[in-house]
């Protein structure tokens, strides 16, 4: 890893962030999950339809680092992952149109990021061009008419044609994100089954779309909003080249056995209903966020020391005062994640020398 | 803004990302409690002299001739024992360019004696502006 990246990898750390760059050495107590993505990507990658993945767990626990690591194991097999971090306000989750434009910006294969680049690097390429063409000319893909344009236009090699815009910005939802119309949120979400289609039609599976802090659906307008919410969330479960992950907190499972609970039938309890049965009978699969006992905290803490090491060779520490961290922090029954992360870091931060003012 | 419940503590998912790690200080964390910090007596000195350094580069060196570094390190001394609700940086920024500006418009030279009196007013003044 650069120097640059490595003292970015710490300045994040410092506030408890795992990034992407650091995930796998930082990644304890992961087994599971590994097992699990391992199976269900080799079968979503013979085109069967996954299940959605809850990632439970409370603050701190670490869900934005499990999503994280679902997405850099989905990136190394070659599956465009798209990350949106959902709030109330700017990307809510009765809002599709938000998400396709957060997707847009975020699908990613290897250091390849955003739909455009991504869609760039497939067109340059004849084979698989012409695997878009031969699905596209036989699908009612949504995106079909602007893909086979684009495809025509870097057929005669002009990718670069300013009228190929138009096309661009269809693909990349730029008529979708101002709107709050119910018919933009429909065509947003057939927009994303159109793209996650055309994927599937080249890796055979689709893409993996992670969606962090689902829990802000309690913050939406009211009982109508989420009902959106939950049935966007049943749209982009069911959807067969969608492999979808949730990182949720108790509130949202809270919330969700409220709704369900509600005396009379509507779009909220019928969702909510849906996504609490499916949650009991497994048909939406769930992955708590590891608990670390000593072991795997002493590990982390050494991994952490190790890239801290490599960042900043100065530091001048001893191996108790890590020790110690680990101990102190052992003592705290809620064993949060991020505060182990924070406290190792805080220590190195302390035993290296300040630079002369 | 960390210990009352109504700020950060309410954001659990931001407040656990943010506040201190134990009780030393960190000058890389994510934050400064700059009251646990507070400047040295020295260098309150350094301050005030480099504060009337940049008024004597504004409008010479005469108006301050008599801002002698005894007479900064008394102003200093007498801020730093002060007691009122403001920060000692801003009341010695704040009373420094004011008795500057008054040495450009020949105003008499501050009385040592009434030195409390008149960082006192120019503390009343600052408090009164930041409640405004």
């Amino acid at each position: 890893m650069p120097n640059g990246s490595l003292s970015s990898t710490i300045r994040l750390l410092r506030t408890g962030i795992v990034p992407l760059s650091a995930i796998e050495p930082l990644s304890v107590g992961y087994s599971r999950l590994r097992t699990e993505l391992t199976t269900e990507s080799q079968e979503f990658l013979s085109g069967n339809h996954q299940v959605p993945l809850f990632i439970q767990g409370e603050w701190g626990t670490g869900k934005s680092h499990a999503l994280g690591y679902c997405r850099a194991f989905a990136s190394k097999l070659g599956i465009p992952t798209a990350f949106v971090s959902l709030n109330a306000r700017t990307v809510p989750l009765n809002h599709p149109q938000r998400i396709y434009g957060e997707l847009a910006a975020s699908l990613r294969v290897g250091h390849t990021m955003g739909l455009r680049p991504l869609l760039h690097s497939i067109l340059t390429n004849l084979d698989v061009r012409m695997i878009l063409t031969r699905y596209l000319s036989s699908s009612s893909n949504p995106l079909s008419s602007h893909i086979r344009s684009l495809c025509k236009y870097y057929d005669c090699g002009e990718a670069l044609n300013p009228q190929a815009e138009a096309s661009w910005g269809f693909i990349l939802g730029e008529d979708l994100g101002w709107a709050d119309y119910a018919y933009k949120r429909e065509q947003a979400i057939e927009r994303i089954y159109g793209l996650a289609d055309c994927f599937r039609a080249i890796n055979g599976g689709g893409i993996l779309m992670l969606m962090d802090e689902v829990e802000t659906i309690d913050q939406l307008w009211n009982h109508r909003s989420r009902a959106v919410a939950y049935s966007v969330m049943t749209s982009l479960s069911t959807m067969q080249p969608v492999w979808s992950i949730f990182a949720v907190t108790e509130r949202f499972r809270t919330l969700v056995a409220l709704d369900a609970a509600r005396s009379h039938v509507d779009s909220v309890s019928h969702h909510a209903r849906w996504l609490s049965n499916a949650l009991a009978n497994g048909a939406i699969h769930t992955f708590d966020t590891p608990r670390l006992d000593g072991a795997c905290a002493s590990r982390l803490a050494a991994a952490i020391t190790a890239l801290y090491l490599e960042a900043y060779p100065q530091t001048s520490f001893s191996k108790d005062q890590i020790q110690r961290c680990v101990d102190e922090w052992g003592k705290n029954p809620g064993r949060n994640p991020r505060k182990l992360i924070r406290a190792i870091v805080n220590r190195l931060d302390l035993a290296r020398p300040l630079p002369e003012a | 803004m960390f210990d009352n419940q109504a700020y950060f503590p309410r954001y659990d998912a931001l407040s656990t990302r943010i506040q201190a790690v134990g009780t030393e200080t960190n000058w890389r964390a994510p934050v400064i409690n700059l009251d646990r910090t507070p400047l040295l007596p020295s260098e309150l000195d350094e301050m005030a002299i480099r504060i009337r350094t940049i008024h004597r580069a504004a409008y010479g060196n005469s108006p301050t001739q008599s801002l002698t570094d005894e007479v900064l390190a008394a102003f200093v001394s007498e801020i730093s024992r002060s007691r009122f609700r403001i920060a000692k940086p801003r009341l010695l920024v704040r009373f420094l360019v004011d008795q500057m500006e008054l040495a450009r418009q020949d105003q008499p030279m501050l009385q040592v004696k009434d030195l409390g009196q008149a960082i006192q007013t120019t503390a009343e003044r600052v408090l009164k502006e930041a409640n405004a």
